[in-house]
């Protein structure tokens, strides 16, 4: 593939959006059923407690309610939710039950479900139930969780240290003896997750006489979560029928297998009515899976000219109550990541998953690599410091030179080796210094310092790992009319995947958009399939329909060839229309020939076998590589930091629909933003969420969004899949932490004042301040 | 949370610890109580209905009054189940003479869980502050007006104003 489609490689307007912005979606909450009951669920308010007994018959008695259950309902066919990703054998004794199994262990675990034949009734109901519980010292953070004598909090098991794990490549300890200079520091990134605009939701019917179970709602991983469903129920794969409605926002949290997606079609069949369960916003805070919890010890060693010798790293890893389906995702992708597209001859990497408290964790747009490239960027800059270097000059020395490309970083993860399949990573750093006027900014920054002005210039570098395997599968299939269906095996979570399929599927088959319709998330029409994560969208489905495709064009083409009696090469298709190269003026519409060809069997073949499936596979993920340059001024009275620009540079290898791309990019800079000031899930010590609304929990709005710059580029290809495409899901996100945090920084140098944690809320940093100045005023008075 | 302060009482210190005594008086003070019954070991089943921010809802609890020493100090423990999460409080008061007045020095530590504190623990230290003051506000007041029978429940509902 190489020149530009008539598709592929246009700003084409999302075709979601008419429908979403006339407000004609219909999410899962629109779904109604006749005779469909409504389930609530009830929420442990303790963080650690044995549970006694639970009295459930004033809520039964309750007029409406239908059924109150807990884990003794379930016990039959309860067993622990398995890992999707990422398992660690160490992990299993510290898997989470569907409803609570003699103890809580967060505030917000299910401990019963109510179901009434009102949402009303059944939150009524669950006030009635009255549950004994033996309250425990609760662990509220990994300090005191892996502190000697800790209350263990799955009581079977040795310790609250789920798991470890990591790498060790060449001498570190020898580079780090004795080296020209060393940086090191204790980091900490907070607890944040992904707040979708549409809560989690699950419709579920079950249908006796077929025996076939339908569940609306499940998105991202449908496949997977067929196959965990049917484990737990004793269903056959074949008589679970998943659909996916539309659905606002996912982000990595939402479509997991959590609880509820057991309890809700268990509740459907045993009651034999369909039951709807919706997600409050307050449910979602304590339910649905936080992210993010770090706390580093990192350093590098590097000789006088900046040049890395080593690096090393210990992370741990807040994982919250139990260890859910992402497994060792986030710690091990931290550790796998963290070298980023530098030259790094030695690297330890080691992460620790500890339990505590809290609300289990997953993956959130980024995982891994907004904590890691926070930490590596702050580093790098600690170290231009040290040499007096510019920050940008110590990373134009290390970073992989393209010829030295592809190259094999030594660690993987998710089942995969890291290397870096394409890229030239200094020429894109070179456009970000050029683009964003760097030494403009770094001049007018010296010439307005002496004004007590504030303000700061942060850089960052940093690799994204996209279009993981280990496969995906898209079927083709024309009508007679010659309009298609596109059948995928991915979901759609918000990225727009209808339209970047349709865009190339389009351009395969020579049809118009609007000749396109597009089938996602659903378990029948795809029988097998990965789904909507790790940015593998584009990259694998989107490979996969190409494919798809071609097979299709190329049955096509022959009965095109057939048909005017002339060779396959000389068939053009353009616009659902054959025509004959060479000048000869015959043409015939593509409905035509399928008209004509459909009931004219040829040794099996006719105008109705218009249809190809293909499964596109990949052992290796793809790199795209980003920069994000930040340009922050920073009161230094209230601690408030405004973001005056911030520019994203971003090499995709193709970009399918660069008007989507910058859409992605601009909103993961958001939610990146969000990380680096506002969002916090803040514990207090007994293990109580505080915040869990939107008073206390805060996100970026517009008024918060600064102006953002995004720069696309399509330098450096993939090599790894027939469009050349790397993901674009998680680049905006994955380095504003890290670039905002050196812009802080490096507005405040002057006052002596470092960013080692994330949040930069002005509290914490008036405080920083005001220490610094306070320590300096000391210095002054010796 | 902590919870510390003392309130004065224009009334004699005997007279004072005898009425923080009386079941009816606690009922009538107590921010949001709708029952409050005395159970057979002493100790109170109340039925409080409280509010915090937006977060509202009715707790079914327990108050035991120990280590009492008369005329000058008890230890007073309360925890309550319900709707918005569970409530646990252990303090001191104690009564000194302060020129023919009594002070009520009191002291103890709170422990919220469940949604009132996810919504409303920020709010908590002003909102307990208040409590108390309508406590003792209400209990002097009733304490120095001759009427003091036990009626209906105080209009007081307990929520924030």
């Amino acid at each position: 593939m190489s020149s530009q489609g008539h598709f592929i490689g246009q700003r084409v307007k999302r075709r979601e959006d008419p429908r979403l912005l006339r407000g004609e979606a219909k999410f899962v909450d629109d779904i109604q059923l006749h005779g469909m009951y409504h389930a609530a669920i009830l929420r442990s308010p303790y963080a650690h407690a044995w549970i006694g007994q639970i009295q459930t018959d004033a809520a039964r008695r309750l007029p409406g309610v239908v059924s109150v259950i807990t884990f003794q309902d379930i016990a039959h066919l309860a067993k622990p939710i398995p890992m999707r990703q990422q398992p660690i054998s160490s992990f299993l004794p510290y898997l989470q039950y569907p409803l609570a199994k003699k103890k809580v262990r967060y505030v917000g675990e299910p401990v019963a479900v109510v179901v009434a034949d009102s949402r009303y009734v059944s939150e009524d109901a669950l006030e009635l139930i009255q549950v004994e519980y033996e309250p425990l010292p609760a662990v509220a953070d990994m300090r005191s969780a892996l502190a000697e004598g800790a209350v263990l909090i799955h009581e079977e098991t040795l310790s609250n240290l789920a798991g470890r794990g990591g790498f060790d490549l060449g001498d570190v300890d020898r580079a780090f003896q004795e080296p020209a200079v060393t940086v090191a520091g204790r980091f900490a990134i907070q607890r944040h997750t992904a707040q979708p605009l549409e809560t989690r939701g699950l419709v579920a019917e079950f249908n006796r006489g077929m025996q076939l179970l339908t569940v609306w709602g499940p998105t991202k991983v449908p496949h997977f979560n067929r196959s965990v469903l049917a484990s737990f129920l004793g269903l056959p794969e074949h008589r679970i029928h998943f659909i996916e409605p539309d659905v606002g926002g996912g982000f990595g949290v939402r479509g997991e297998f959590y609880p509820e997606d057991f309890l809700i079609p268990f509740l459907a069949i045993s009651l034999n009515r369909p039951v709807k369960w919706i997600e409050d916003r307050r449910e979602h805070f304590l339910a649905a899976n936080h992210s993010r919890q770090q706390v580093w010890e990192a350093a590098i060693a590097a000789e006088k000219d900046g040049t890395l010798l080593g690096m090393r790293a210990t992370i741990w890893n807040d994982m919250g109550g139990y260890i859910r389906t992402h497994g060792g995702t986030v710690p091990s992708l931290s550790a796998a990541m963290f070298p980023g597209p530098y030259r790094v001859p030695n690297y330890r990497g080691e992460w620790n998953a500890v339990i505590t408290n809290k609300t289990p964790i997953g993956t959130y747009r980024a995982p891994g690599r907004y904590e890691c490239n926070f930490v590596r960027e702050r580093l790098l800059d600690l170290l231009s410091e040290r040499l007096d270097m510019d920050p940008t000059a110590v990373r134009f020395r290390n970073l992989i030179q393209p010829e030295q490309i592809p190259y094999r970083v030594g660690t993987h993860v998710l089942e995969t080796p890291i290397i870096y399949d394409s890229g030239n990573y200094p020429s894109l750093l070179e456009k970000a210094v050029e683009r964003s006027g760097y030494a403009e900014l770094r001049k007018a920054q010296r010439s307005e310092r002496t004004n007590e002005k504030h303000v700061g210039i942060g850089v960052a570098c940093f690799l994204e790992k996209t279009g993981l395997g280990p496969f995906e599968t898209a079927k083709v299939s024309l009508d007679l009319s010659g309009k298609v269906i596109v059948f995928t095996g991915l979901t759609s979570v918000g990225q727009g995947m209808e339209t970047i399929l349709a865009q190339i599927c389009a351009d395969q088959l020579g049809v118009d958009l609007e000749d396109i319709t597009v089938v996602h998330g659903d378990t029948w029409s795809a029988p097998h399939g990965t789904g909507s994560f790790a940015s593998r969208g584009t990259v694998m489905g989107g490979s996969a329909v190409w494919l798809a495709a071609q097979k299709v064009r190329q049955k096509l083409i022959a009965l095109a060839a057939a048909h005017f009696g002339c060779r396959e090469e000389e068939i053009e298709l353009h616009r659902s229309t054959f025509s004959i190269r060479n000048g000869n003026p015959r043409t015939l519409t593509l409905a035509d020939l399928i008209r004509e060809t459909a009931d004219a069997w040829k040794s099996g073949v006719s105008g109705r076998d218009l249809e190809a499936t293909q499964y596109f596979e990949a052992k290796e993920m793809n790199y795209p590589a980003g920069v994000q340059v930040a340009l922050v001024e920073v009161d230094v009275e209230t601690g408030v930091v405004e973001v005056k620009k911030l520019w994203s540079f971003f090499d995709v290898g193709r970009a399918i629909n660069p008007l989507l791309m910058e859409g992605q990019i601009i909103g993961g800079v958001a939610q990146g933003l969000g990380g680096a000031f506002l969002e916090e899930l803040a514990y207090d010590d007994a293990g109580q969420l505080l915040s869990t609304s939107f008073m206390d929990y805060l996100l970026p709005s517009s008024a918060e969004m600064p102006p953002v710059e995004v720069h696309l580029y399509e330098d450096t290809p993939s090599p790894l899949n027939p469009l050349g495409a790397k993901g674009g899901g998680e680049g905006g996100t994955a380095g504003v932490g890290a670039a905002i945090a050196n812009a802080v920084a490096d507005a405040l140098r002057p006052l002596g004042v470092s960013i080692t944690e994330l949040p930069i809320t002005p509290d914490r940093l008036q405080k920083k301040i005001e220490q610094a100045r306070r320590a300096r005023a000391s210095e002054g008075k010796l | 949370m902590q919870v510390k302060g003392n309130y004065k009482v224009r009334a004699p210190r005997q007279q004072v610890w005898e009425a923080l005594n009386r079941p009816d008086l606690l009922r009538r003070c107590t921010p949001g109580c709708k029952q409050l019954e005395v159970r057979e070991d002493g100790a109170f089943d109340v039925l409080l209905e409280v509010g915090v921010g937006s977060v509202k809802g009715r707790y079914a609890g327990k108050i035991e009054i120990t280590d009492r020493a008369p005329g000058s100090r008890y230890k007073l423990a309360v925890s309550g189940n319900g709707t918005i999460g569970f409530l646990n409080a252990e303090g001191v008061i104690e009564l000194e003479d302060e020129d023919g007045e009594t002070r009520i020095e009191y002291s103890g530590e709170a422990h919220v869980g469940g949604p009132v504190a996810g919504v409303g623990q920020r709010v908590m230290d002003g909102v307990s502050k208040l409590l108390v003051g309508q406590f003792f506000r209400c209990f002097e007041k009733l304490l120095l007006d001759e009427r003091v029978v036990p009626t209906e429940p105080s209009a007081d509902d307990g929520e924030m104003p």
